[in-house]
């Protein structure tokens, strides 16, 4: 799976969770986090099916800022999951 | 009186555990039933909760009976506080004062290997002894909460049978609060049992509105969405002690994780228990200050 399909499956997850953004969402959006769009309940659904979705295992330590914030941020941090597999 | 000194001597002091463990329970019982008047003519918290109650119930219960509930609940307050001090030396000995009822209903869950979440009410009886009595009984049980913790449930409960339960606190930032979630989800994944309390809100949408006798509250949308993230079956739980003083843990069988069905079935048993059992909730002055409870 290449870049664009991750970002691309991730975006789609992003919509069906925050359905209020009827445009394009950016890639910088803040998804989760304290500015984010979607709680953190909402926040878990998309941990969720992140993990269904590329069978993937999203550990403690790497709940955080740094990978979870935007858009571009997940799908970098599945990008480097799925090469690390 | 408050942070009952007889208890924490007989207890926790080394020299006076021999003592503690061999009163039986319900003399301990007895003696805060015995001093509970006392406490409420010269303590001005007492006096302030039962002026709360008085306030809350002014409109469904005679003058007379709103005296009862505030005399009740001041007991209850106190005996709460002597079990949690007294449950790492009568731990072993709790067969004889905690009745669990519907025990079966957990145990199918646990058989059929999804997990359950065990749903009371967040002010409202000694939802804690659930967590200690089934934990004592082998289950292994996760509890969340917005506690200081271990260190503040390491001193009410020693280092004894706690180890059987773990404790999930969120305080903290949002990625902390994120962080338990998760570990919640993971819980239910091992098929552990995840305890939870729903707290009543005065304002709320239509949907999560529960009729009570005090008025209507409306239950926690957040808790309720967990429970559909969580996708596992509920389990309703509530905790009230007898005219002795035994705990009765009573587990109700389960309902399907939707916020529809949770609204209905659980609010209507949560209805149901503060109306008979107003003396066990926590909730009075908020209640009156129309704040979360």
């Amino acid at each position: 799976m290449n870049r664009g399909e991750i970002h691309g499956c991730i975006e789609a997850i992003v919509r069906e969770l925050y359905p209020q953004n009827d445009g394009a969402i950016s890639e910088n959006l803040p998804v989760l986090g304290p500015e984010g769009v979607l709680d953190s309940v909402l926040g878990l659904q998309l941990l969720l099916k992140l993990e269904e979705r590329f069978g993937i295992v999203v550990n403690d330590e790497e709940i955080d800022g740094e990978n979870l914030s935007s858009l571009g941020s997940i799908s970098r941090f599945v990008a480097r999951k799925l090469a690390a597999n | 009186m408050t942070r009952v000194p007889l208890i924490r001597l007989c207890h926790r002091v080394p020299l006076f555990m021999l003592l503690g463990r061999a009163i039986p329970v319900d003399w301990y019982y007895h003696w805060i039933k015995s001093v509970a008047p006392l406490i409420g003519r010269f303590s001005r918290h007492a006096r302030e909760q039962q002026h709360y109650i008085r306030l809350a119930l002014a409109k469904s219960h005679s003058a007379e009976k709103q005296l009862d509930i505030a005399r009740g609940n001041l007991i209850y307050r106190k005996w709460r506080v002597c079990l949690q001090v007294a449950w790492p030396n009568v731990a072993a000995r709790s067969q004889q004062w905690v009745i669990l009822q519907g025990e079966e209903n957990l145990t199918r869950l646990a058989r059929a290997g999804k997990g359950a979440v065990l749903l009371c009410g967040h002010s409202f009886g000694f939802s804690g002894m659930a967590v200690r009595a089934l934990a004592q009984r082998g289950y292994e049980l996760v509890r969340a909460g917005a506690g200081r913790e271990p260190a503040r449930r390491r001193r009410a409960w020693g280092d004894g049978d706690f180890q059987r339960w773990q404790y999930l606190g969120y305080d903290g930032d949002y990625w902390q609060r994120f962080r338990v979630l998760k570990q919640m989800h993971e819980t239910l994944t091992r098929n552990a049992v995840l305890q939870l309390g729903i707290r009543g809100f005065p304002t709320g949408s239509p949907a999560d509105r529960v009729e009570c006798v005090f008025g209507p509250f409306f239950l926690d949308r957040k808790i309720l969405r967990l429970i559909e993230v969580l996708q596992v079956p509920v389990l309703p739980c509530f905790v009230v002690c007898d005219q002795t003083g035994r705990a009765i843990i009573k587990i109700f069988p389960e309902l399907a994780p939707s916020a529809k069905h949770i609204v209905a079935s659980f609010g209507s048993l949560y209805a149901d228990y503060l109306r008979d059992f107003p003396e066990h909730a926590n909730i009075w002055k908020r209640v009156v200050q129309q704040k979360e409870f």
